[in-house]
């Protein structure tokens, strides 16, 4: 029975993907500027919102993070957002960086948004 | 079983009988030696038990009618009813006297054990025989079955976001550069590693001579990166020390003494140095408490610099108004001391806020008070969708004058969609206006790659109505509803303003792009509440309320229930934190004792079914009416009471709303930055949260001179003009 046990689970989806190896991924803001990020799988994507808010003057807490429309935590990394891409793992690595790498993830930017009145415009 | 009793009791009363008989005998010897009294008495003893054969006969008789052995026999436990004897109970097992109950119940009349006679003449069991393999394979698959059932992968559970940015796939514009050269910025953040990993991995004959006086650049070696983030850990328990935990509750919190911030910044320089560390020798020295928050300021000025200094050698930091030599990882603490610093004020304002509440709402006051004893102070709130992320940080924003943000307006919306029984609703995310403008700026047609579900759903015809929250000309927000059963929109707008172009344009575009439809909508007034706003902070509750109104069926808002308002979004909002600790009430009910409480982890593993969040046994719904479910969202909305009376004819002058400002609590400042004369502030004073419920605010007046902080910067001053 105990023999059974093990050999019941079906094959989990073998991984091939080498978690220290990198992609490349498209951040895209709300005016759709373009900012393109190399980052490894197991690293934590704070690092690139980090990494993207001082690129562009900001402070981490006004910009918004999405990926296919939903946020983006503290603790999520390239890996358990299953970012994955079209091609190949390879074809990801050795991306040009003269031409906009056209397998790249995507993350969305938005910024954020605070009201309280509306105070008429001059 | 009766009868056996009954004998019992027999023979208590004959003995009873014969003592009693014996006893009369002598009193009535001794009353003749010594008086009349002594015979009194006597006959008195006697007519007692009497009494006592009187009542055992009676039991014998009408067993029934007076349980005796309830009293006599029962265990000891049984006869506890009351709360005092409970904490008795406590009592003995303290001391080591508690008695396990007696089990007093008389051996069953049947005798189970002698109706097998096969019993002992029983054969030993035989091991089964092995599977077929057509067994095997059956057995397979319904443990298949049940594992996908019982637990259902995590992918499978997790609630998709149903709204995407609209991303338009020609003319993309890159940072730094035109359309025309296309400059493509990538950078690179692969190369550095999370620093509890890169502890382990620093070899330990690393030299960092070679790469003395180097100027810091990613293209150094993994091993001196490593070796920088190994620099930079910061210990356990100076973090523990100075940092609260991001799981302690906020009531917690406003107990501890605040940190010492300064005001101005201390003169000079922070430098690093190449002296040995001298700091103070244990982490619960005054030094590292009080003296470190005033080196706050520098922790921006460290942090660029440190790199390089740590290239060139420097072993320590000295502060220039300190006296000790502080080791390198105090930089990266610092930096979360600030932190700490920031969010701590939130919270300190927000207790303060909630003593100044109007008296009608001190009641709901007490509620949020409440909540703060197993509200963790720096936590990601958890049930939200995962297109919406809000943390306790911001529930603090509810209990203050402050405006709301996008993920404040994002997480009421998803409440509110949780809850709603009206499946042909929809609410779009704050959000998406930003990506739709862009869109709609640059794309004669929407011509997405793929329609994200909310758009999906509204090209089948499932959707009635859809609502859409926007955030017009930077610092307001308003509400529109399309109606797509009558193709019309409707526009609330709470300082009565009319919907600006840029904004109705994309949504029109969007319409026309999705549904195919030749005209646009046409405007038409809001036929669902829509209040009047007399502040300069509540449009954002206002468009929540509105929301709530009609598709739960709560209490539209009006300006005598604004700060109301605010402090029910706070406990709707912190519900999920009560369902994960099991409920308020039910931990304090138990049996009297304090049971500790457990604070929920911050982490994102919680179930994501919708159903699991909308607990009714939650002990902070009973203030909201019963959800009456619609049945559709047209009719839906005129089930409601059309607008306040006194809500269309108030005037919208700033006088008046500098007059109704008095009703609400004032702004208050943040305490982390005090004016400048004001020198050092101790954050938290026992007056900001005393977690009693006196009302005597006197003393946590703050200086009326001290200027007001915004949370955030960029947001412009509503007081101001």
């Amino acid at each position: 029975m105990s023999e059974e046990d093990q050999q019941g689970p079906p094959q989990e989806e073998v991984k091939t993907e080498d978690p220290q190896s990198t992609i490349n991924i498209k951040v895209v803001s709300s005016v759709g500027e373009e900012v393109f990020f190399k980052i490894k799988r197991s690293t934590k994507l704070s690092k690139l919102q980090g990494a993207y808010a001082s690129k562009v003057g900001k402070d981490v807490g006004s910009i918004r993070f999405l990926y296919d429309g939903e946020r983006i935590n503290d603790d999520d990394t390239p890996a358990s957002l299953d970012m994955e891409d079209n091609g190949t793992a390879g074809a990801i690595q050795f991306v040009a960086s003269l031409t906009p790498p056209t397998f790249a993830d995507t993350i969305d930017v938005m910024v954020e948004q605070v009201g309280g009145v509306w105070l008429r415009r001059p | 079983m009766v009868k056996k009793k009954g004998k019992l009791y027999h023979t208590l009363a004959l003995s009873l009988r014969l003592t009693s008989l014996s006893l009369l005998e002598a009193l009535r010897h001794i009353g003749s030696e010594k008086g009349v009294a002594n015979v009194a008495a006597a006959l008195v003893v006697y007519a007692c038990e009497l009494q006592v054969l009187f009542l055992c006969l009676l039991h014998y008789l009408r067993p029934k009618l007076l349980p005796l052995q309830r009293y006599l026999y029962a265990s000891p436990r049984y006869r506890r009813t009351h709360i005092s004897h409970l904490s008795l109970d406590r009592v003995a097992k303290f001391f080591g006297l508690s008695k396990t109950p007696t089990q007093t119940c008389d051996p069953p009349d049947v005798p189970i054990f002698t109706g097998f006679p096969e019993w002992d003449t029983m054969p030993p069991l035989e091991p089964l025989p092995p599977d077929t393999q057509e067994e095997r394979l059956w057995r397979r698959k319904i443990l298949e079955a049940m594992r996908t059932t019982l637990a259902p992968s995590p992918r499978k559970r997790k609630r998709r976001s149903n709204w995407r940015p609209v991303h338009c796939s020609h003319l993309p514009i890159y940072a730094g550069g035109g359309d025309a050269t296309p400059e493509l910025t990538t950078i690179d953040v692969s190369s550095d590693t999370e620093s509890h990993r890169a502890c382990s991995s620093v070899p330990a004959d690393f030299d960092l001579a070679p790469y003395a006086g180097a100027v810091w650049s990613d293209d150094l070696p993994d091993t001196v990166k490593h070796a920088r983030n190994a620099a930079r850990h910061v210990p356990f328990e100076a973090r523990s020390l100075l940092i609260p935990s991001s799981t302690t509750t906020v009531a917690e919190l406003l107990l501890q003494d605040g940190p010492m911030v300064s005001s101005t910044r201390p003169a000079g320089d922070a430098v690093f140095t190449n002296q040995p560390v001298t700091a103070p020798p244990s982490f619960d020295a005054v030094e590292w408490h009080d003296s470190l928050f005033t080196a706050i300021p520098f922790s921006r000025d460290l942090r660029r610099f440190f790199n390089n200094a740590w290239l060139s050698g420097a072993t320590s930091i000295k502060f220039p108004h300190l006296t000790f030599h502080y080791p390198l990882w105090v930089e990266n603490l610092l930096s979360d001391m600030q932190l700490y610093v920031t969010k701590r004020g939130y919270w300190d304002r927000a207790a303060l806020w909630l003593k100044r509440v109007p008296t009608d709402s001190v009641g709901t006051a007490d509620e949020c008070r409440d909540t703060f004893e197993f509200l963790p102070w720096d936590t990601v709130v958890p049930g939200l969708s995962p297109a919406v992320r809000l943390t306790t940080e911001s529930l603090t924003t509810f209990l203050s004058n402050e405006w709301l943000d996008d993920d404040m307006l994002n997480a009421g919306i998803d409440y509110i969609l949780q809850r709603a029984e009206n499946t042909r609703v929809r609410i779009l995310n704050c959000l998406f206006m930003q990506s739709l403008q862009n869109a709609s700026a640059r794309g004669s047609s929407y011509t997405p790659s793929r329609f994200s579900p909310i758009e999906k759903a509204i090209r089948a015809g499932a959707v009635d109505v859809v609502w859409f929250p926007l955030h017009v000309s930077g610092n307001h927000w308003t509400l529109l509803q399309i109606n797509l059963v009558t193709k019309t929109l409707a526009y609330a707008d709470s300082m009565d303003g009319s919907i600006p172009p840029d904004q109705l344009g994309p949504v029109r575009w969007w319409l026309k792009s999705l549904l195919d439809e030749p005209d646009d909508f046409p405007l038409i007034p809001a036929n669902f509440p829509s209040p009047r706003q007399r502040d300069t902070f509540s449009c954002g509750g206002i468009v929540l309320s509105i929301l709530a109104s009609v598709l739960l069926h709560f209490d539209i808002w009006t300006p005598a229930t604004a700060a109301d308002q605010r402090m029910s979004w706070f406990l709707r909002l912190s519900e999920a934190f009560a369902d994960e600790c099991g409920g308020y009430q039910a931990a304090c009910d138990t049996d009297g004792e304090t049971v500790p409480m457990t604070t929920p982890k911050p982490s994102s593993d919680y179930p994501d079914d919708p159903m699991s969040i909308s607990c009714p046994s939650s002990p902070f719904t009973s203030s909201e009416g019963p959800v009456i479910p619609s049945e559709d969202g047209a009719l839906g909305l005129e089930e409601v009471d059309p607008l306040l009376d006194d809500a269309g004819e108030q005037s919208r002058d700033d006088v008046d709303m500098q007059e109704s400002d008095n009703e609400f609590p004032e702004t208050i400042p943040l305490p982390q930055s005090p004016s400048p004369e004001t020198g050092l502030k101790r954050l938290q004073d026992s007056e900001y949260y005393d977690g009693s419920d006196e009302e005597d605010d006197t003393d946590s007046e703050l200086d009326p001179a001290t200027p007001r902080c915004r949370r955030r910067t960029k947001a412009p001053n509503p007081n101001s003009s």
